[in-house]
């Protein structure tokens, strides 16, 4: 039997995030949740990424590395059909990310009450094909 | 609380402004501008008393030593003011400045009254004129400015009053002290207006070093929630996991889900003054 690819991705370097969120989603939603934690893994694992319906992106991965803002450009370029939702402790401020905004991009900032987090996923779920 | 305090705040910032803007008079130059200012003085005056010494040599009866008197003094200055370049002063710089005024007024007061009686062409008062608007370009204070100002216009108009006989006022300086007045006055407002664009220069500075402060706390406020919201974060989908667990332990949950409320209250106060910081960035 070949294994359904995960529906939502999640890109964000806290290794605690990471652990909690396929739980809190696979609980709630009932949805598979892959998380990576960098660009260069989203980049290595390029086919289950590109297939999902949401990604869900944290945008400072760190000092000197590629950011979200990165990974949604890469998803674009190699056209990611599915939602994007940037997921950030800071999103206002980030000029690029209000650029992004105008693509039709959902930004949730940090932190968000988990029915919220669910209700937007759900949401973004309902909105692709 | 915080809205009065920026309220408070704003109030004592347009008091400020005020306050500097009816100030223009005692705005202090840089020491380096001021003892730039008292270093072309002196250089112009022992140039200028160089060539009135060519002058003179040229003009039978009117002497050349008060002339090279103030050059002498003059060179003297400069030398001073070359010395102690590295550790310059307004109050070096406004001392030597008004030295040389004084040598070049009591120059002027010597060699008048013998140049009106014998020189056909000679205009009235002309040095005399020029040291008032050369004083609004390079005095190093505005009140050293406005006494030298002053110093020269008195200076001759006395001297005009009381020393020049009736004939030969007459006959070389009928106007006067009317074109005096007007080149003093002028002078005034020189000084005026170069103080008042001083002042300008120094508010625009204050404001940039503001921002500068400003934008840094803005980034800091933004690393602090960066690192912040993260470990919340996990924190509020920890504590909604256990509650959805089978064995959740209730009143502990809800003793860090209070915990969390209060850094969340935190969290919205930075915000806050986040948006405060990036409204008065984009002013």
């Amino acid at each position: 039997m070949i294994k359904e690819p995960a529906k939502i991705v999640f890109l964000d370097d806290s290794e605690d995030l990471r652990a909690l969120m396929p739980v809190l989603l696979a609980s709630t939603l009932k949805e598979e949740c892959r998380c990576f934690a960098s660009l260069m893994e989203f980049k290595n694992h390029a086919e289950e990424v590109l297939r999902a319906r949401v990604a869900i992106l944290d945008i400072n991965l760190g000092p000197n590395v590629p950011d979200g803002v990165d990974a949604f450009h890469w998803l674009m370029e190699h056209g990611f059909q599915g939602k994007v939702l940037f997921f950030t402790g800071h999103a206002r401020t980030n000029p690029q990310v209000a650029l992004a905004q105008k693509h039709g991009v959902a930004i949730m900032e940090k932190p968000l009450h988990p029915d919220k987090l669910i209700s937007v996923v759900r949401h973004a779920l309902s909105e692709t094909p | 609380m915080t809205s009065n305090n920026s309220v408070s705040a704003a109030d004592t910032a347009r008091r400020e402004r005020s306050g500097r803007a009816s100030r223009f008079y005692n705005i202090r130059l840089s020491e380096r501008d001021a003892w730039f200012g008292a270093t072309v003085a002196a250089l112009f005056t022992a140039v200028g008393m160089l060539i009135e010494v060519a002058i003179v040599r040229k003009i039978p009866g009117v002497s050349a030593k008060p002339a090279e008197v103030s050059a002498f003094v003059a060179l003297l200055l400069l030398i001073f003011l070359f010395i102690r370049r590295t550790t310059p002063s307004v109050r070096s710089a406004s001392v030597v400045y008004l030295v040389n005024c004084v040598s070049v007024i009591t120059v002027l007061l010597l060699t008048n009254l013998q140049f009106a009686v014998l020189e056909p062409n000679w205009v009235p008062f002309e040095a005399t004129k020029l040291g008032c608007l050369i004083a609004a370009m390079v005095a190093p204070g505005f009140w050293v400015g406005l006494v030298s100002i002053l110093a020269y216009f008195f200076s001759a108009f006395l001297q005009l009053e009381i020393f020049f006989p009736t004939e030969i006022r007459s006959q070389v300086a009928d106007a006067e002290p009317w074109p005096l007045l007007a080149f003093a006055l002028a002078g005034v407002l020189a000084l005026v207006y170069r103080f008042r664009r001083a002042q300008l220069e120094q508010e625009i500075a204050h404001i940039e070093a503001q921002s500068v402060a400003i934008k840094r706390l803005a980034n800091a406020f933004l690393n602090i929630r960066d690192l912040m919201n993260t470990p919340l974060q996990v924190i509020e989908l920890s504590i909604d996991l256990l509650r959805k667990s089978n064995h959740a332990n209730k009143p502990v949950i809800d003793r860090i889900d209070h915990s969390m409320q209060m850094l969340r209250e935190i969290n919205s106060v930075l915000v806050q003054h986040e948006k405060e910081i990036e409204w008065q960035t984009k002013r």
